[in-house]
């Protein structure tokens, strides 16, 4: 085993008598470094240089003693081992080294050489075991403090998760979006916040602010008017709802605000911020700001993220809060639905159930049967009964449309052709109307054809419905590019009320109800779907002279993107 | 709109109100089958034309109409000076019971109804052969 070189300083003026020393170290330690000490210079340089394994000294010396040697080396390492080796000592002076750590005493006489190495051994090993305990010790204080460190940590943890069950618990019993905000920014201060504002997401026209809670509850009142609005001093905010991303001030300053010196919010003296973005399902919702002011806290990454999981409860539930509302509007709204299309059902019925029980009476009678009478009867259950039909195709339709098994059938066809079918069969159902066709004499397309059909049908009875007072209706069929055909249907009618344009070709709308004239209002949603079924494109367009303009787009071409 | 089956008669008439043609068709022809006099009207607003002229003893009423719906009618109505009619409704709305009693009728039918369901209501308010005057409806 090679040997470590035994670093010795030697501290002594007589070179004899250090050349002697030597030498009996050097019997003992093969890889000897001697530093050898005449002067306080020397002295100080060498104990500044390096550290060595042991010191041994003379005591009486021209420039110092050894009692100054051995307090020089003892404040640098304590636990280094100072050997005094003089002939000049006294019992007294080897009592007051021991007190201040001096390790051993060895006189200074030929027949006492030899009995250095073995001082400078036994010295070496007690300081081994010395520096061994004092590490352990030093294991001990550094282990206990890790504890503390770990048992704090610890609460604080438990505070954290503590507060975030609180949240948790509190969100989840509400489903007004408001009140979840004004809960969560109660629920932040203080624990989390000097103030904590809460800006709500509102359709059209973007944030609202339904919160701002101050810890100092003296002091909301004076600032509620000046942080009570989104227009003013928000841009950190603003910006994260922009980006949805975090912003994070730990020092923030009036210019991330970007107020102006004489702006009212400086004297808020706002230290920390953090804004956070209330995302669910890729939206944001609101936006959750966190400030500190008069604590002078300033955040910390381990704020950060307990902020950031506050404000991902927040959001969850004012997402589950919106989703609930929207389930319950189309609850609703099914509902009327089913309301009408039942009131509906029931009007051909009515007349089914009526004149089929008005001819069995007329036949019961067991006189004359009034044939003229008996006939009108009949026609009028079929023309119910077909009516009937309709209303539960259309039913059916609705149904298909829901679960994606509606499918349509493109075949090249004319249009026209079709087009002028309908439009004669129309017109013999109305004298108050005038029916124009505007059509090439082939305008071929490709096309379901019972299914386009229904849809020129359905807006071409809807023309004729919302124009009561009669009129001309005009249906034009013309290449409107290269490979898209269109068909239009122009009434002068009554025309559909502005508020309800935007509607009027979803599920279940009726644009008319008010008047009762609008049936189950189906019949524009699955047309409109018909037409998107093909490819194609469907849309209203209103004339500034009144009345209303229905599009209907078809490829023309011999290909058609048909899923 | 005065329908044909309405005689000239001094007895006062049942008014039907009622936008589908074929029920109120179904209705004039059943009841003057029994012998009612009947006029008639396709909505709220022709409905008050009809009272004009003629001060009905009974007024069966459709809710759900264009122009003037069974609401609008029954309230204009009541704000007519002099006695008023029964106001039996015909609906086929699942809160029948629930809009004749916001309009304070006196009755309902639910549609789809029998025929005999509506003769027995009729009757309730209106003796067929019996001389009307006898029931102080019209002045």
């Amino acid at each position: 085993m090679a040997h470590q070189p035994l670093w010795v300083l030697l501290v002594d003026d007589n070179p004899h008598d250090r050349a002697l020393a030597i030498r009996a170290l050097g019997r003992a330690f093969p890889s000897l470094e001697v530093v050898e000490i005449a002067n306080q210079e020397m002295l100080d340089q060498a104990l500044a240089a390096r550290s060595y394994d042991v010191v041994i000294t003379d005591f009486q010396l021209l420039w110092s003693d050894g009692l100054q040697v051995l307090r020089a080396s003892k404040a640098i390492d304590p636990a280094r081992p100072v050997i005094m080796f003089t002939a000049t000592g006294s019992e007294e002076i080897a009592v007051e080294a021991m007190k201040s750590g001096l390790d051993d005493y060895v006189l200074k006489s030929p027949q006492h050489y030899v009995r250095l190495p073995a001082a400078v051994t036994a010295a070496l090993d007690r300081a081994a075991i010395r520096r061994r305990a004092m590490n352990l010790e030093q294991e001990r204080a550094e282990l206990l403090l890790r504890e503390q460190a770990a048992r704090a940590a610890a609460e604080e943890a438990q505070r954290r998760a503590a507060f975030l069950a609180e949240a948790g618990a509190m969100l989840v019993g509400t489903l007004d979006d408001r009140a979840i905000l004004r809960d969560t920014a109660r629920l932040a201060v203080p624990f989390l916040a000097d103030w904590c504002i809460a800006d709500l997401r509102e359709e059209p026209d973007g944030l609202h602010r339904v919160a701002v809670v101050a810890a100092d509850a003296s002091q909301a009142d004076s600032w509620q008017a000046i942080l009570g609005s989104t227009e003013q001093n928000s841009h950190p905010i603003a910006d994260a709802f922009r980006s949805g991303e975090t912003i994070f001030l730990p020092n923030a300053s009036p210019k991330h605000w970007r107020l102006e010196p004489d702006d009212p919010l400086v004297r808020l003296a706002i230290a920390s911020a953090i804004c956070i973005p209330l995302r669910a399902r890729d939206r944001t919702l609101g936006v959750l700001t966190l400030l500190t002011a008069e604590s002078g806290r300033t955040y910390t990454a381990p704020d950060l993220e307990l902020a950031e999981e506050l404000a991902l409860r927040a959001a969850l539930a004012v997402d589950n809060a919106r989703l609930y509302h929207e389930a319950q509007a189309a609850i609703r709204l099914r509902d009327e639905f089913l309301s009408v299309a039942a009131h509906e059902l029931k009007t051909p019925v009515t007349s089914l159930r009526g004149y089929a029980e008005l001819a069995r009476r007329q036949l019961d009678r067991g006189t004359a049967v009034d044939v003229p009478r008996l006939r009108r009867a009949l026609q009028t259950i079929d023309e119910q009964t077909n009516k009937l039909a309709r209303l539960v195709a259309q039913l059916l339709d609705v149904a298909r449309l829901e679960s994606g098994r509606l499918g349509v059938e493109p075949i090249a066809a004319d249009l026209a052709l079709l087009v002028r079918a309908i439009a004669e069969e129309a017109q013999r159902r109305t004298t108050r109307h005038t029916i124009d066709v505007i059509a090439p004499e082939v305008c071929e397309a490709l096309f379901d054809p019972l299914r386009i059909e229904q849809v020129i049908s359905n807006l071409l009875d809807n023309a004729i419905k919302y124009s009561p007072q009669g009129g001309p209706i005009t249906i034009e069929v013309r290449k409107e590019a290269p490979d898209v055909v269109e068909c239009a249907i122009t009434d002068r009618g009554m025309g559909i009320p502005p508020e309800h344009r935007p509607h009027i070709f979803d599920r279940f709308h009726q644009a008319h109800q008010q008047q009762h004239l609008s049936g189950m209002g189906i019949g524009l949603y699955i047309s409109r779907q018909i037409v998107e079924l093909h490819g194609g494109h469907m849309f209203v367009e209103f004339p500034p002279t009144g009345g209303t303009r229905f599009v209907v787009r078809l490829a023309a071409a011999a290909t058609i993107n048909n899923q | 709109m005065i329908a044909e089956s309405y005689r000239m008669s001094t007895r006062a008439p049942i008014l039907v109100v009622e936008d589908d043609e074929a029920i109120r068709e179904l209705i004039t022809t059943v009841l003057a089958d029994e012998g009612y006099d009947l006029v008639s009207a396709e909505n709220g607003a022709a409905a008050l034309d009809v009272i004009n002229v003629y001060a009905p003893r009974l007024i069966l009423l459709d809710m759900r109409m264009p122009v003037m719906d069974g609401w609008g009618f029954a309230s204009a109505y009541r704000q007519r000076e002099g006695q008023h009619a029964p106001i039996v409704v015909l609906t086929a709305a699942r809160d029948a019971a629930l809009w004749a009693a916001d309009i304070k009728a006196d009755d309902f039918l639910a549609k789809p109804f029998a025929l005999i369901d509506l003769l027995s209501l009729v009757s309730k308010y209106v003796k067929a052969d019996m001389a009307p005057w006898s029931n102080g409806d019209d002045k």
